[in-house]
C-alpha cells in the first residue's frame, strides 16, 4: 500500500513518472534482464533506474530522449552490479505470451522456436547480446546504440553482423 | 556453410554485411542490382533478415505487471535511490559501519588490524550487516553479498582519503580482499 503523504513527489510528477515507468519500463526490463541477469534481479534493477531518473525529474521531463538517458543509467547499473550474470530463464516471457490468446498448439511451437532464438541470444558474447537486444527488443537505432555504449556507429553495425552470424550457425539457419 | 562468393561479392561485403546487420536498410541501386544477380549474397541478406524478425518476436518485452509498475513507481517516489540502510545512517555513520561491515563480511586477507577501534567498527558491523538483511538487501545467492562489497570498497576509497579513515582502518582499498565462500562468490 503506497502513501502518497510520503511521496516526495507532486501528483503531476508521480504521474509523469507513471506514465514514464509504462512506456519505458518494458524496454528497459527486457534489455536488463537479457543482458544482465534474471527476472527478479533486473526488476531491482529497472527499480533502481527510475528512482535515479526521478532524481533528475527536470532533466528526464525536459530532456529530448529519455529514454536512453533511462537507459544510461539501467546499462550503468548492469554494468555495476550484474556484469558476470547471465539471464537464466530463458522461456519465462513465453508462459506469459502463451495466456495471450495464441491457440495452444501454436503457443507450443511458438515457445519451442523463440526459447531457442533466446537462448542462442543468451549464449552470446555481451558485447554482441547487447547490441542485438538494444535493437530488436529495445528498438534503439543504431546510431542510438553507438550514442549509448560510446562505440562508433561502424563498430555498433559489426558486432550486429557478427552476433547474426552467430546466431546463424547456433540456429541452423544457415544451409 | 555452401557459398558461391564471386570476386564481385568481396567488393560488395561491406555493404551486404551492414545490410544484413540492419534489417530496415534499404540497398543502394547498385548493391540491389548485384543482390539480384548474386544468389549467395541474396540469401544472406535474406537469411539475416528472416533471423532479424525472429529475434524481434523472441526478443518482444511483455508489459510489465501492474504491480511492478506499483513497485518501481513507488520505490522512485520514495526518493531513497540505491542506499537503503545507509541513507538513513548519514554520511559518517554509513561510511563507519559499512567498513565495518567488509571487516566482517569479506574477510581482508591482510587482516582486520586489533584494537578498540577496530571492536568498535566490528560491533557496528554487526549493525549494518543485521540493518541490510533486514531491508531485504541480502540473498543466498550472493546478489547481496557482491551489493555489499561494492558498496563498502566506495566507503573505504572515501575513508582512506581522510586522515580519519586512515587512523581507522588497518587497510587499504588496493588491498586483496577474499570472500568467504559462504557469503557468495566474486571473481
Amino acid at each position: 500500500m503506497r502513501s502518497e503523504a510520503a511521496s516526495p513527489l507532486r501528483p503531476d510528477d508521480r504521474a509523469f513518472v507513471e506514465t514514464l515507468v509504462r512506456d519505458l519500463g518494458p524496454r528497459v526490463l527486457a534489455y536488463v534482464h537479457r543482458v544482465c541477469g534474471d527476472r527478479q534481479a533486473a526488476e531491482d534493477i529497472v527499480a533502481e533506474t527510475f528512482c535515479r531518473a526521478v532524481e533528475n525529474l527536470s532533466a528526464v521531463r525536459t530532456g529530448g530522449r529519455h529514454d536512453l538517458y533511462v537507459l544510461k543509467i539501467a546499462r550503468n547499473l548492469c554494468r555495476d552490479r550484474f556484469r558476470r550474470r547471465r539471464a537464466s530463464e530463458s522461456a519465462e516471457w513465453l508462459d506469459e505470451r502463451a495466456a495471450s490468446g495464441e491457440a495452444p498448439t501454436d503457443v507450443a511451437v511458438l515457445r519451442e522456436q523463440r526459447a531457442a532464438v533466446q537462448a542462442a541470444v543468451d549464449e552470446l558474447p555481451e558485447p554482441l547480446r547487447e547490441v542485438v537486444v538494444l535493437r530488436m527488443s529495445v528498438g534503439l537505432k543504431f546510431e542510438e546504440i553507438a550514442e549509448l555504449l560510446h562505440i562508433p556507429l561502424g563498430t555498433a553495425l559489426s558486432r550486429m553482423h557478427a552476433a547474426l552470424q552467430r546466431l546463424r550457425s547456433a540456429l541452423g539457419v544457415e544451409r | 556453410m555452401n557459398r558461391s562468393w564471386t570476386r564481385a561479392c568481396d567488393e560488395w561485403r561491406g555493404a551486404v554485411e551492414r545490410l544484413c546487420a540492419d534489417d530496415t536498410a534499404e540497398p543502394s541501386a547498385a548493391l540491389a542490382a548485384h543482390l539480384e544477380r548474386c544468389p549467395a549474397c541474396r540469401a544472406e541478406v535474406d537469411e539475416s533478415r528472416a533471423l532479424a524478425a525472429e529475434l524481434r518476436a523472441a526478443l518482444r518485452p511483455p508489459p510489465l505487471d501492474a504491480a511492478v509498475i506499483e513497485r518501481v513507481v513507488a520505490r522512485a517516489a520514495s526518493g531513497r535511490c540505491g542506499r537503503g540502510v545507509f541513507l538513513r545512517l548519514g554520511r559518517w555513520g554509513a561510511c563507519a559501519a559499512a567498513a565495518a561491515a567488509l571487516a566482517v563480511a569479506l574477510r581482508p586477507a591482510t587482516g582486520p588490524g586489533s584494537g578498540a577501534e577496530a571492536e568498535a567498527l566490528t560491533r557496528e558491523a554487526v549493525e549494518a550487516i543485521a540493518a541490510t538483511v533486514a531491508a531485504g538487501q541480502w540473498d543466498a545467492s550472493g546478489a547481496g553479498a557482491e551489493a555489499l562489497a561494492e558498496l563498502a570498497t566506495n566507503v573505504v576509497e572515501t575513508l582512506t582519503a581522510t586522515q580519519a579513515g586512515k587512523r581507522g582502518l588497518p587497510w587499504g582499498v588496493e588491498d586483496d580482499w577474499d570472500l568467504p565462500p559462504q557469503c557468495g562468490t566474486r571473481s
